[in-house]
Parts: structure tokens; sequence; C-alpha cells
């Protein structure tokens, strides 16, 4: 049965039961993966699936049930689920249903290549035969893997709000390996790819392998506290730590010490955060959010003041806010959370030796481990301590690489110490990509940071 | 779920179009989670994924499909197209299907769908009020119940036919202790293969108080030091250092391919000869338990390290056919959308001799690791991490200040040389380990030990 059919039994049960409050969400997908192992061997995934979730509201008061079957019965659990739920809810009430705009974003963001199993294929095998050319190998439990993802979501609520929206994106993730003289070092590499976007697979290929390289030679700093820059993607990893410092839900339930600082300078000068659900490079391009709100870019961070609060429905009626359009759900089947679309910090004009000379002395950071809330990161206190690996900067030149060592602190201190941008946006591996990584909604991007004052623990 | 006839008939094509095994895996799973927030219930959600992965195999390597449309006609479609990309030719179909029945060791005195929403509230705000009680300094407490119910059939093209329904109950709870300038927080999620007589099995207004008692000590705390100590790790919740930091390098999917850190070295000495450990996915109701594995494989316990020396890997099918072992139970995936993979059940360290006071006493300075949270790890380097919840500094044989912030790291083939006294008591924690094959509920355990040096990532 497809959507538009379900969709007008859910109404009609809807009516039977006296629900005017309801919504209606669902996802239609699939991925193509290619994964290659260190024989250029490629296996495959393919599938697809479709699931629905419904939200009833009952005197401001929602429940949620979701399903993956679309017929008569399936109806029936949901209506009955959504509503024992809606019923448990005890909260003050401020669920509503959306009323509608007159207008939404355009856009186009499918490529039908992302579809096609031997496109997927032959990216895997292109990084693949790139990365044995160079002289190593992949390894690591996530191997070498491309994938290409579909999603059709659908979304229909009581008001006669009735949308839909199709986009595709295909990513990599790759895990070069190297060895000399009985020690092997990785690095990992991502790129995402969109139908206004491509990456330079090759010259990723060539700075993954020259980086692993670098470590094999690799000494652990001694501990102290260092200037340094962090690589682009891996200051991407930074960013998808404290983006919830901005999320109206994080903030109502008092876990944002951001909350009643809306206009205020909340980090350094040098800091300008875009939410942008058209970026061309982000993957996760909608013209509506998970509640059926107009997506739109807004400015998060403006020169390092707090401009926007990222607001779904109930969070802005709450706060006294403007919806936004952030209504996220990773997946039909997961809660609502208010969280960015494709997010990313601004580039500035500088070049990587112009950041290099800035520096002088110090430590350029790029690798980044443990960087998921729960493991090196606290999202409420904003503490993070994450290991790391990197190269030691003299002079503003590269003098030899560095392994084993930590870099801790605090993002609320760490946003207001970054100094300078470069001019090297990339969005960095999504970890609502990862499977069971705790994450959440969101692409991340940035160009590398310059950042005072971090600490490090080595030896 | 699926009729056995189908079963047999999506195996049979299969078979006679490329692939020389066949496993056939469905899965009907219904979920239900409840959340209360500041003492209200906050939200709740209820749903039920449907669908059927289907993995075929070709030598050693494999494809991969699935789909929530069970129709006859999309699993045969679905199957012919993994069957083609592993090279489509021509085979023989011969094969039967014998139903067993498993063993059932983990009784479930108390299905959660079979008791009240209401009264489930009834607990979650029993433990909510003693966490708010515990301070005034706890700001937030959110208190959550999820439960699932999961009934798999799997079918293989060796003939086994097998069934099984596993319940899942789990509590979480996290405290927010706050001064007005910053946040900290508690955390505990304690959970099994079992009903809801867990809610009975736990003293849980203690369990709650102790979550409020470590965000109020972590708000007062200092920053952990940064640098090279011995570090005592508590029983329980300390399994996530062995998880990390071995764990995953013993799992076929790492070992198999001959690139993993303790690849080809069965038999050798890779620790300290304190160091026993052991994967047990039979035992009665724990977290990480099982009666089979997803690819319907009877639990097994297995000795993995044997006083120091190398015994055994975590084994799936197609590491046990790479490496010419034996499948152990191994093979676990989150749901029908991934295929299986070796993973962990239930892990730890065996108990050894040593009395934990006289743990305590025999370090001069370095750290006790009271609470861990989650962490990571580099299966090909044997780089791991964990991130401490509650730490607090050890001088001159004395637990003394507590500290925060901290991240440890080290690499597994020095740091299990290190561990150099082991507790007589056992203890276990419950997480989610994410990994290939998705988020899985896995046991981590140890009793107290010490390990004489690993990097601590504080100021």
């Amino acid at each position: 049965m497809r959507f538009h059919d379900f969709k007008a039994i859910i109404a009609r049960k809807a009516d039977e039961h006296n629900l005017s409050g309801w919504e209606l969400y669902g996802i239609a997908g699939g991925n193509i993966k290619a994964g290659v192992n260190k024989e250029g061997d490629i296996s495959l995934v393919e599938n697809e699936s479709l699931g629905v979730s419904l939200r009833v509201i009952v005197k401001g008061r929602s429940g949620i049930a979701f399903c993956e079957k679309l017929d008569e019965e399936n109806a029936d659990f949901l209506i009955k689920g959504a509503m024992v739920n809606a019923g448990l809810v005890e909260n003050e009430g401020h669920a509503v249903i959306f009323a509608g705009a007159e207008r939404y974003p355009e856009l186009d963001n499918w490529d039908d290549r992302f579809t096609q199993r031997e496109y997927i294929e032959g990216m895997a095998r292109e990084i693949a035969g790139e990365v044995k050319a160079l002289g190593a190998r992949m390894e690591g439990i996530y191997g070498c893997s491309v994938t290409g993802t579909v999603k059709h979501v659908f979304f229909a609520n009581a008001n006669g709000v009735d949308l839909n929206h199709r986009f595709n994106y295909a990513y990599g993730l790759f895990f070069p390996t190297v060895s000399a003289s009985h020690k092997s070092r990785e690095t990992h590499m991502y790129f995402g790819r969109t139908k206004h976007h491509s990456p330079d697979i090759k010259e990723l290929c060539r700075q993954a392998v020259a980086t692993a390289q670098g470590y094999l030679q690799a000494q652990t700093p001694t501990t102290g506290t260092y200037n340094t820059v962090f690589r682009n993607y891996i200051a991407s990893y930074l960013l998808q730590g404290f983006t919830i410092f901005f999320c109206g839900k994080h903030m109502q339930n008092g876990l944002s010490l951001f909350k009643d600082r809306l206009g205020q300078k909340v980090a350094a000068g040098a800091l300008t955060i875009i939410d942008d659900p058209q970026h061309p490079a982000g993957l996760l391009g909608m013209p509506f959010d998970a509640q059926g709100v107009p997506a739109y870019p807004k400015t998060v961070v403006a020169d390092g003041v707090l401009k926007t609060i990222l607001h779904d429905l109930e969070s802005a009626r709450i706060m006294g806010g403007t919806p936004t359009g952030n209504s996220q759900r990773i997946a039909y089947n997961t809660e609502y959370e208010t969280a960015p679309s494709n997010i990313y910090i601004k580039e500035g004009p500088y070049s990587q030796e112009q950041l290099f000379s800035m520096l002088g002395d110090g430590i350029y950071i790029t690798e980044l481990t443990a960087y998921f809330h729960g493991a090196g990161v606290n999202p409420v206190s904003g503490n993070f301590s994450l290991p790391a690996k990197g190269y030691r900067i003299k002079g503003g030149k590269i003098v030899g690489a560095l392994e084993l060592f930590m870099v801790a602190g605090n993002y609320y201190d760490l946003i207001k110490n970054i100094k300078a941008c470069g001019n090297d946006l990339y969005f960095g591996h999504p970890f609502m990509l990862m499977p069971g990584a705790p994450a959440e909604y969101g692409t991340y991007g940035s160009p590398a940071l310059l950042i005072e004052g971090v600490s490090v623990a080595g030896k | 779920m699926i009729r056995r006839e189908l079963m047999a008939e999506v195996i049979e094509y299969g078979l006679k179009h490329g692939a020389d095994y066949v496993e056939f895996f469905g899965e009907d799973n219904i979920k239900n989670t409840i959340v209360v927030e500041n003492g209200l219930v906050e939200g709740a959600i209820t749903g039920r994924d449907y669908g059927v992965g289907l993995r075929l195999f070709k030598g050693t390597n494999q494809a991969y499909t699935y789909t929530s449309d069970c129709s006859r006609d999309n699993l045969l479609y679905i199957t012919g197209r993994a069957a083609a990309s592993l090279g489509g030719q021509e085979g023989k179909g011969d094969f039967s299907l014998h139903e067993g029945i498993a063993v059932n060791k983990h009784p479930i005195l108390i299905v959660p769908s079979s008791v009240s929403n209401d009264r489930k509230v009834v607990y979650l705000k029993r433990i909510h009020r003693a966490a708010k009680e515990y301070s005034p300094e706890i700001r937030h407490v959110t208190v959550r119940h999820w439960e699932m119910d999961r009934k798999r059939t799997i079918a293989t093209s060796d003939g086994l036919v097998r069934t099984d329904r596993s319940v899942y109950t789990r509590f979480f709870i996290k405290t927010v202790a706050s001064d007005g300038q910053e946040n900290q927080t508690g955390f505990l999620r304690p959970g099994g293969l079992i009903g809801m007589e867990l809610y009975r099995q736990y003293d849980i207004e203690e369990y709650a108080r102790q979550a409020a008692r470590t965000a109020v000590t972590m708000l007062h705390a200092g920053s952990a030091p940064a640098g090279v100590m011995p570090v005592v790790i508590e029983k329980g919740s300390g399994g996530v250092f062995l998880h990390e930091a071995v764990g995953h390098s013993l799992e076929s999917s790492s070992t198999a391919d001959g690139g993993a850190i303790y690849s080809g070295k069965l038999k050798q000495k890779i620790g300290h000869e304190k160091f026993t450990m052991i994967d047990d996915g039979t035992l009665p109701n724990h977290w990480g338990s099982i009666n089979i594995d997803d690819e319907g494989i009877a639990a097994t316990k297995n000795i993995l390290v044997e006083k120091g020396v190398l015994m055994n890997y975590m084994c799936d099918r197609m590491g046990a056919r790479k490496l010419g072992m034996k499948p152990t139970g191994a093979g676990r995936r989150e749901s029908y959308r991934y295929a299986p993979t070796a993973r962990m059940t239930n892990t730890y360290i065996a108990p050894g001799f040593d009395e934990e006071a006289d743990i305590i006493a025999s370090v001069d300075y370095g750290l006790y690791a009271k609470e861990i949270g989650g962490g990571t790890a580099n299966t090909v380097t044997s780089d791991f991490n964990f991130n401490v919840l509650e730490g607090y500094m050890i001088r001159n044989g004395k637990i003394c200040e507590p500290v925060r912030g901290a991240t440890i790291t080290g690499r597994a083939v020095e740091a299990i040389f290190h561990i150099d006294r082991v507790g007589k008591k056992l203890d276990f924690g419950q997480g989610m380990c994410g990994a290939a094959s998705g988020s899985l509920p896995v046991n981590s355990g140890q009793p107290m030990i010490r390990v004489k040096r690993m990097t601590v990532g504080g100021k």
C-alpha cells in the first residue's frame, strides 16, 4: 500500500476516534553499500524499506507509534498506540500540529547515479585501487565502503499539510593502513557526494595515505597546554559535539548554558555558524522538517554572537521563539529532537600555510576518536577528552608526527578560543551514519580552525 | 512469521543462482519507550519493526539485502539481485529444512507488554523522586523505560530452522547537577534479557541516589590530571576497558582478514598471567545473553584468553569460514537491516585473588576510575579509549578528591601486560555497543583491577 492510501485510512480512523490533531510521517528508501576488503573483493548490501510513524495530539500532549507494514491492521495499531501514549503524557501540553505554510523552498538534490550499483561499486573500486597504488591497504572493522542512499520523505497532517520530497546522496568511508618495520598505522577519510558537490577522491586518497605514513614515525608529545590547528574535517567533529548547545529542546530542559544568551556573545569573534538545509555539500537537504515546517538557511552564531536558537514547534512555543524548521528524526522509529540539517562553521580567509604561520609553534590535530556523545564528549557539561593524532608545528612548519595523546577541555571554553578559520570548508563524517553511534541528526562542516590553549595529555 | 515453504523457496532460489550458502532472517520486533522528565511523563513511543534480511555466501564473498516488503515476489527478486552480485552462476538447490527448538535459558517472569504503562510510570517516578530528593543541586532528572520483545526466525541452507523470542527491559537514569554556572551529569542504565522483574531485582531508589551522587560529586570536582599514571578501574562498568581494549580485536570480523592486532596469534601470550577473559552468552538473564545468535547458533561460554594466552576468537559464520574454525554463537545484528558479524555478549575478566583494599593501597599516585562511560577501539593498532564518568585521585594508597573530565587511552598490546592486580568480586555494567552490524546490548564486566600505566587525558 502506498503512503497516500495509508494516509486516507489514518484520516478516516482519526475521525472515528474524534482525533483532530494527527501527523503522519514516513520514509521510504534504500541503500546500496559496496564494501572492499584488502584483497579488493567487493561485498554488497542492497536494501529497501518503508516505515511510518503517527503522532497524535490530545489536549496538547503527543504520543507516537510506528510500524513498517501499511495496512488496515497496522493503521489500527498506530492509532491505538499513539492515543494510549498521548494519554500517558503529563506535561503542560504544548504540542501542536503545524497549520501549514504558503511556500516551501525548492530543492533539486536527486542524482540518478547514486541509485546505480555499478556507480557505487565503481567508486569503491577507485578508492581501493588508488590506496593500493599508493602503497597502503584497507583495514579496520568498518573497512572501506561507499554507500548510495535514497530517501523519499512523506508528511501529512490533520490540517491538510501534504508534503513529500525525494533526495539522495553517496558517501564513502575508508581506513588506509600502512606498515613498516612491524608497525602499522592507519587514518580514516570520509567524503560525501551530492548532485552539486563531488570531492576529488584521488586527492583525498593521497592525503589520507600521506597522513598515515607520517604516523609511522610518530612520537608522543609532552603533556601541556598548546596552541593548535584542527584539520577541517576533524574540526567538524568538534562542531558535532557542541551544536547541541544551540538546540531549543536542550535549552528548555536547562541542559544548555546558552538558554538566556540570545543576542549575547558566546564565542570568539572568528566564529560564525550557519545551518543551511540547502547547502550544496550537505547530504541532508530537505525543504521541510519532521513537523512539516519549511526549512530555510539561518545564521546560528554570527561573529561570536548567538543569533538563532534551533526550534521545533514545541520548543518555540515554550521558549517564546519562532519555529526554525529544525524538528528532526534520524529515522521514522526514533524520537523527535531539535537538531540542525547541514550546519557548518563559516570559512575564513586563511590558507593552511597562513594558519600554520599564525600558529608558530603548536600541534596540528589530524585525528580524533571517541568524539561521540557518551564516549569522549559530555553534551551537558561540555567536557571533552579525546584521543588524538597529529603533527608538531615549529616555526609554522610540520616537523614530525605525534600520537598516543589526548586533547581535553570544555566546549564552552573552546569556542571562545577559536582565533582564526581556514578557507577549506569540509563536511566531515556525520555520526548518524555510523552504525550504533549515539548521534544527533545532521551533517556538520568546518574549515581548519586555529584554537589556542588546548590541554594535551601525553607523556 | 514467514511460511516455512516460502523460506525454503527463497533459499533454494539463492542456491540455484550463485550462492553456496543462504541465510534467511525474519524479525518481528515490538518496542516501547516511556520518558519521565522532571517528575512528569514527557513522552511515549511504541512501535513495530518487521522485515527480512537475506545473506548469501560464495566462498568468502558475501552479499546482503533486506526489505520490509515480505511478499514472495519481492523476496525472490531481491534474492536474485544479491545472487547476481556474487557472480550469478547456476548452482544446485539441494537442501531441506529441519526445525529445531532451542532451550530457553532465560525465563521471563513478567513480559513488559502484559503490564500497563501506568504501572511502569510508577516505577519511573519512584526513581525520579529518589534522584531529585538527593540534593537541591540536582536540577534535572530524566528517567527512561525501554522494552523490546524480539521474535526471530532463522533458516539456512545448512538445513537449520530456529525461532526465538527475546524480551529485554532496561531503565536509564540521567541526572544533571548545576550551580548555575556549569552542569555535570550522572548516568546509570541497568537492564537485562529479562522482564519487568528487573524493577524488583534492583533497589531502584538506591540506583537513583547513586546517579544523583555522581552528578553532585562531579559538580564539585576539579579537573582530572593529564599524563601517564597507574589507574585502578572499579568492577562493573569498568568492564568497558576490556570491551574496548581487547574485545573488538578478538571478533572474527576483525581477525579473519589478518589485519587485526591479534590476527594469527592463537596460543601466544598476549597479556599478564593474571588476565583471563571470557565471553559467555549463556549467563542467565544477563543483558548480553542470548539463546541463539542471529545466525541460529546456540550461545556458548568462550574462554578467549587464559592466564594471558590467547585461546580463541569470537567467530561468526563468515569468520569461521575464513579462519577454518567453528562458529561460536557470536553472530549478532541489531536488526534485519544489518548483516550479522561476530560481536560480544557478556564479556568479562575472570576474578582473581587480590583484595580491593590492597589494590587501592598499592598506588602512590594515580586515578581511581569508579564509573565508566563509553569508548572506542582500533583493532589494527589496538589503540583504545574510554570515558571516566566519575573519578578520584589516589594519593599514598588512599582515595582522595574527586576529579572529572577524563578519557583514558592506551594500546592494548601494552595495557593488558600491565594488569597486575585483579580483585575477587566480579560485577557487570550494561551498555550498547555500536559496530558494523549495528547497536547491540552488551554486558561488560570485571573485578576491580589495577593497570600500572595508562594515559589519562585530563587538563
